[in-house]
């Protein structure tokens, strides 16, 4: 991590756990793992929705 | 059951309660009891969330509901990945970030001590009496299926969730909530096999297929917008989305369960570990039931699966019209099966037509049948006004007796029961993490006193385990036990997660207005299910969150200069 020369934030009362940004934290770092599970439900939301057509 | 069955039941349940005490023993600080030892694993957090929600109603009542109506309950969970991933990314790391044991400690942070009170009190109001129903509901049809006391099967139940949830804490019961759900996709996955393998040697997986989705079984998606309909994708997309964003997000039982998590990234890999699997694993569920229908489509089905019921009055005044029915009913069957089969056997052909018309005539014969167990329902309750003549709860546990082999019954009992103690033991640790944190804690520290001891979280553990009980040896069967749940969970559920809503999203609403608006909110919703009972269930979910959010701005409007918290900054 880079040096900074302005004031370190006041950290949060959970400082050992804060793994990420306070705001929404991680949001982009896990933005692809929420992406992954919308699209595994969309998926499955086909592959449920043509099943009474696929069998018959 | 065999002596073998009963072998594999209590060497199962009870060696898995034992464990869950013995890995806890020692001595325990007042943390490491109510929020657990934070060594846990994405992957325990995965299966002790899945397993919280999974109680034993679950396994006993939705293979039934499939067999009745087809896999239109799935739509229930449509909503449960997107609320999981707002859990994962707002509530999460709020309450993570300020190290809450438990949920509505956040409130207290975020607006007053009485609006922590509230939310607090709206979740022992409605968990209070829906753990009663998580142990009535198995022990009821246990009970008359195997001829066992009701009363001892109920305290049986209670007493070992009470013994080692009491012991050992939130770490017990996400320790033992591995085990058990080992021990309920392996029963699950046995039962599947023999369903297939028991089904005619004609018959393949493929065929069976066919027969359910002729029957309608498979229509698990409903894009109609009619709000009567109970289950739809909209409703389901919707109202269950706010369902699960309150039950995940708010609700002690699951927030205990991932904030247990060694690290945030390990608990929202919990998370989305069920975002993933839990629709897929519902989906296996109703497809098994699906299944069964297929499978009773060929072998002999009882005119009504509550069979101990149905000998009572058979065998009582009025016996002899329900043996008739009884006669009826097995002749129309075997009419059914032979048209059934033409219908197997055409589907080779290739031939549309003869396909089509082979289906019809065994829809007609189904239509038939179905006729005279209407009718055998009709004169139960002719013949006894009181009976439930709902049987969708009995039908897979029916299979299980009927068509399972020795020990493999006992390990689907034990799956049922370890379903029923994994609900049981996080509602119980839950109930006494809120009590002694949020109610004994805050009554303490307002007097002055120290925080509360392990020895008073132990004893609000099993206060609550004894309320349980008590309210399970009182409950009357209801009409659909797993629906019972969730509709006393969709008139709470909405009003706590607005609370929720606002504190996180809506800052300048402060205590009083929030607090005005959720007592206000909630009188609406019961007024509503009460008085009008005109909507779907789940959309209490989504009005009580609405008329929560609203009423705190209006009223926050309204009462600008008294609403204005101050503690409201230590949340941000």
């Amino acid at each position: 991590m880079k040096p900074s020369l302005s004031p370190a934030p006041t950290p949060p009362p959970d400082s050992s756990r804060n793994e990420e940004a306070p705001a929404v934290p991680g949001l982009r770092s896990w933005g692809r793992v929420y992406a992954a599970v919308v699209i595994g439900f969309l998926i499955g939301l086909v592959l449920l929705a043509l099943l009474p057509r696929v069998v018959s | 059951m065999s002596t073998l069955d009963y072998i594999v039941l209590v060497a199962t349940t009870l060696g898995i309660a034992a464990y869950g005490i013995w890995r806890t023993r020692g001595k325990q600080t007042f943390e490491n009891y109510v929020r657990g030892e934070e060594r846990v694993s994405w992957a325990t957090i995965g299966l002790a969330v899945m397993a919280t929600q999974a109680s034993a109603i679950t396994f006993l009542s939705t293979p039934g509901q499939a067999f009745e109506s087809g896999m239109g309950f799935v739509q229930n969970y449509f909503g449960l990945p997107f609320a999981l991933i707002v859990v994962s990314a707002v509530f999460l790391p709020l309450y993570r970030r300020l190290r809450v044991m438990t949920a509505y400690e956040y409130l207290g942070h975020r607006f007053d001590q009485k609006t922590r009170l509230l939310g607090a009190g709206l979740f022992l109001l409605q968990r209070g009496f829906a753990s009663g129903i998580t142990i009535y509901a198995p022990a009821i049809v246990l009970s008359t299926v195997f001829g066992w006391n009701l009363d001892l099967t109920i305290l049986t139940t209670g007493a070992v969730a009470i013994l080692y949830t009491v012991s050992g804490g939130n770490t017990a019961v996400s320790l033992t909530q591995k085990h058990q759900m080992a021990v309920i996709f392996a029963g699950m996955a046995t039962a599947f096999v023999i369903l297939i393998l028991r089904l005619p040697e004609n018959v393949s997986f493929g065929d069976a297929l066919t027969v359910a989705g002729g029957f309608d079984k498979l229509n698990a998606v409903n894009l109609s917008f009619d709000l009567n309909e109970r289950y739809t994708l909209w409703s389901g997309l919707l109202g269950g989305f706010f369902l699960s964003l309150s039950y995940f997000g708010t609700d002690q039982s699951q927030v205990g369960r991932y904030l247990s998590g060694t690290s945030l990234r390990e608990s929202r890999l919990g998370l989305m570990f069920n975002a993933l699997l839990k629709i897929p694993m519902q989906a296996f569920i109703l497809l098994l039931g699906a299944l069964l229908f297929v499978f009773y489509q060929f072998s002999p089905a009882p005119v009504f699966f509550d069979r101990t019921t149905w000998q009572q009055h058979v065998e009582g005044p009025g016996g002899e019209r329900l043996r008739v029915l009884e006669e009826r009913y097995a002749e129309a069957a075997v009419v059914k099966r032979a048209a059934v089969q033409q219908w197997v056997s055409d589907s080779e052909s290739g031939d549309p037509a003869r396909i089509s018309a082979a289906r019809d005539a065994a829809r007609a014969a189904h239509v038939q049948s179905e006729a005279i167990r209407a009718e055998a329902k009709a004169t139960l309750r002719v013949l006894d006004p009181s009976v439930k003549t709902k049987d969708s709860d009995y039908v897979f546990i029916t299979f299980v007796l009927e068509q399972l082999p020795r020990g493999v019954i006992g390990l689907l009992i034990a799956v049922i029961f370890a379903a029923a103690l994994s609900s049981v033991a996080a509602e119980l640790s839950a109930l006494g993490s809120t009590t002694v944190v949020d109610l004994y804690g805050t009554l303490r520290r307002s007097r002055g006193g120290a925080a509360p001891s392990v020895l008073a979280s132990k004893l609000c553990t099993a206060f609550w385990g004894l309320v349980a009980v008590g309210f399970a040896l009182f409950a009357r069967v209801v009409e659909n036990l797993i629906e019972a749940v969730n509709i006393l969970g969709s008139l709470f559920y909405g009003v706590i997660l607005g609370l929720f809503l606002v504190a996180f999203f809506l800052r300048r609403v402060g205590g009083h207005a929030v607090f005005t608006a959720a007592i206000l909110a909630e009188l609406a919703v019961l007024t509503a299910f009460f008085a009008f009972d005109r909507v779907g269930y789940l959309w209490y979910n989504l009005i009580g969150c609405t008329l929560c959010v609203v009423f705190s701005l209006l009223l926050q409007a309204l009462l600008p200069s008294r609403s204005q918290s101050a503690p409201e900054a230590a949340a941000r």
